[in-house]
């Protein structure tokens, strides 16, 4: 990756991580409870443990502000995606696996080394 | 449960289970630090810091298969079950562990540049199109931040602040953090190192893993008791004495949800098998002070109504329930979370 | 579930006894396996060889400056014998700039000694008054060239001075970013071979004409590169000679 690329990858993360932290201080003044009820005159500590929170998930938090605070839906087991999950993880990891054992590089030794060079001991 | 949110609930069971879980995690480390040292001849050690980013590393990958290998262990023996209590600390140590992993490593290998360490991260491996060479920082990178992300939301209040399902959904990606951690680890320190302990160690928790989990999907299925004979579209679920006081008979519908019938007291109930918690089968709790409590982490509900004992205001789905000729029937439409429904009378047949 | 089985709930801290030795076992097991399994990805490690890196013992060393390909200090200030010591950044960075006034002078350098088998490295210290005219010029006899003839040699392309002991591990492909972050801001790429025994060769690696390449290399190091080119001697350094492009991963 080129230099200007990757300066712009990482300004951009940077740029996420400055919009995230004035969201969340905002969001754990303001926000917390209005979003759940529950959450009105908790302390200082639970606050400051929602932080980083608010901080990394400022663009979900900020679209369900934006929609009003919509109630979460019922809950669902999960367990079919569960499966779905797994059923790709295995093979993926699997193939992954093999792949990467195959590319293990073998130590690259020579026959001779040419003469006329200092050699040095194994150990050093 | 929500009455107020606290920074975190403690109690003496939660200490303990830490307590163990930190131990295990110094010893790995004192014991990898220690050895690597002791066991080179003079003059011939790592670099302090090299150590640390391995010790870290590894525990933190170690202490992900524990922590993945918790759900399926609970679901095949209840005894497993007060493991799931903290599963949520230890997800958040794995976070810090691999945090201390990658912060060193980024300060070690990428700093002391005039570059921006981050910069240098991505840049400074230039090998994105090989596959051998594969700069496998950046895929250990991926992974940090996705289970930072679950880390930082693993409070209950974002449960509710995100719903269940999303949360749910959101934290299914510490399976894509496993995927990841796995190539970082076998493109990463595997193609370094010679011995085959490496990736063997990493074959194996996988493979334990992935057995785990099977097996749990497997007896899961066969523990599901698909609803058969229905009357006029209510379920049949047998006699009352299939039941056992205090416990619970999980069916699932033709739509696929899953109904835990109760029976307590001479009376039957039956209410959804989905905790609101974190969707925790309420079917295999028990009746506990009148509240049907949940296995995973004791959210209680009352069988009547589906609501959480006062203080608390959480609501699950409720089912209407009939005796009829000795037999216990369940109508599969679910009532509105928190709706209360008469419970089914048995009648005891002393003759 | 057995009918006998109470039931756990984590705020009650009364675990039936059941469950209680199941947990003190898993507990138990956990503690013991976790220094176990420590303790054998400790051991397994491969050795990193006898670098060394004193960054405590900062002295000045007189000689002459070559900065073609790569800077060294020629000097016998060492232990007597004529030695090319390589000079380097203390950080990732290269001294090249610093040294042009320099080129084929007497001075003295401040820094502190890296080393490895019969290397020598000089890490300069990072403020600005490392270098300076040598007061009385250092006699030392003109470089020795001698051609040794071609060679095609299978080994790894490392950053000087983390091979040499700034970096354990400083090969392989945990440090491939590492070393190639240091070549990219003006390391010294050196090419090490082994043979079957594991004695080990070092080569300077420079273009075909005797030129420094940096960015060339840049992909290739800490992997597997097979090289071809010619070996020119030249003092107690010996270069491998190649066209960048001849270069490729085994």
């Amino acid at each position: 990756m080129s230099i200007a690329l990757a300066t712009a990858l990482a300004s951009a993360l940077g740029f996420y991580l400055v919009l995230g932290g004035l969201y969340g201080l905002f969001f754990i003044s303001f926000g917390a409870a209005r979003m759940v009820p529950a959450a009105r005159g908790s302390g200082i500590g639970f606050r400051l443990m929602i932080l980083p929170g608010a901080v990394l998930l400022w663009p979900v938090l900020l679209g369900r502000m934006i929609r009003g605070y919509p109630a979460p839906g019922p809950g669902r087991t999960l367990r079919r995606i569960h499966v779905r999950y797994w059923v790709f993880l295995v093979p993926m990891v699997a193939l992954g696996i093999m792949f990467t054992l195959m590319l293990r590089p073998v130590d690259p030794v020579n026959e001779t080394l040419p003469k006329g060079v200092i050699l040095e001991e194994s150990a050093s | 449960m929500s009455h107020t949110y606290q920074a975190v609930q403690w109690n003496p069971f939660k200490w303990r289970y830490d307590l163990v879980v930190l131990a295990a995690i110094a010893l790995f480390i004192a014991a990898f630090v220690v050895l690597t040292m002791a066991s080179r001849p003079p003059g011939h050690s790592l670099t302090l810091i090299q150590i640390l980013i391995r010790a870290f590393g590894a525990s933190a990958f170690l202490l992900l298969n524990v922590i993945l290998a918790i759900g399926p262990l609970a679901r095949l023996s209840p005894r497993f079950t007060p493991l799931l209590y903290n599963r949520r600390h230890m997800g958040v140590l794995c976070f810090l562990l691999a945090l201390v992993h990658g912060g060193l490593s980024l300060f070690w290998y990428q700093g002391f540049a005039d570059l921006n360490p981050v910069v240098a991260l991505f840049a400074s491996n230039a090998n994105y199109t090989s596959i051998g060479g594969f700069p496998f920082e950046s895929l250990g990178l991926l992974a940090l931040i996705l289970l930072g992300i679950l880390a930082v939301s693993s409070h209950d209040y974002w449960q509710a602040a995100l719903g269940a399902t999303f949360w749910k959904r959101l934290h299914m990606g510490i399976y894509i953090a496993y995927g990841l951690l796995v190539m970082h680890i076998m493109l990463g320190i595997v193609q370094g190192e010679k011995d085959v302990i490496y990736p063997a160690v990493v074959i194996g928790a996988f493979c334990v893993l992935a057995v785990l989990h099977g097996a749990s999907v497997i007896v899961g299925r066969l523990k599901d008791k698909q609803a058969s004979a229905s009357l006029d579209g209510w379920i049949n679920i047998g006699t009352p004495g299939k039941i056992r006081e205090n416990q619970a008979k999980i069916i699932k519908t033709k739509t696929g949800d899953r109904i835990a019938v109760f029976r307590y007291d001479g009376k039957v109930s039956a209410v959804s098998n989905v905790c609101a918690h974190q969707n925790g089968p309420l079917g295999e709790g028990r009746i506990i002070d009148g509240c049907i409590t949940c296995p995973w982490h004791g959210w209680q509900y009352r069988p009547q109504d589906g609501r959480s004992p006062a203080p608390f205001n959480e609501k699950i789905a409720t089912y209407r329930v009939q005796i009829d000729g000795g037999m216990v029937y369940v109508h599969p439409d679910a009532l509105p979370p928190g709706t209360a429904t008469p419970p089914a009378i048995i009648k005891e047949d002393r003759a | 579930m057995s009918r006998n089985h109470k039931f756990f709930v984590g705020y009650d801290d009364k675990l039936p006894k059941a469950d209680r030795r199941a947990m003190i076992l898993t507990g138990g097991a956990s503690l013991l396996g976790a220094a176990l399994i420590g303790a054998k990805l400790a051991v397994h490690q491969g050795d990193q060889g006898s670098g060394n890196w004193d960054q405590g013992k900062v002295f000045d060393l007189t000689g002459r400056v070559e900065l073609s390909p790569y800077p060294v200090l020629r000097t016998a200030a060492i232990d007597g014998h004529m030695r090319s010591v390589s000079l380097v950044c203390s950080n990732k960075c290269g001294v090249d700039a610093q040294l042009t006034p320099y080129e084929g002078k007497s001075v003295w350098v401040r820094g502190s000694l890296i080393k490895r088998g019969r290397h020598r490295l000089l890490a300069v210290v990072s403020n600005a008054d490392w270098i300076g005219a040598a007061q009385n010029p250092v006699s030392l006899a003109p470089i020795a060239e001698e051609y040794l003839g071609r060679a095609a040699l299978n080994g790894e392309i490392l950053d000087a001075k983390c091979w040499t002991g700034a970096m354990r591990p400083g090969e392989g492909k945990t440090h491939k970013a590492c070393a190639s972050l240091c070549i990219r801001m003006g390391g010294t790429p050196w090419f090490v071979a082994k043979d079957k025994t594991g004695k080990r060769a070092v080569f300077v690696l420079t273009g075909p004409g005797g030129e420094a390449i940096r960015q060339e290399v840049l992909t290739l190091v800490g992997e597997p590169v097979r090289a071809s080119g010619r070996l020119i001697r030249r003092d107690d350094l010996v270069q491998l000679r190649v066209d960048p492009a001849s270069l490729h991963a085994v």
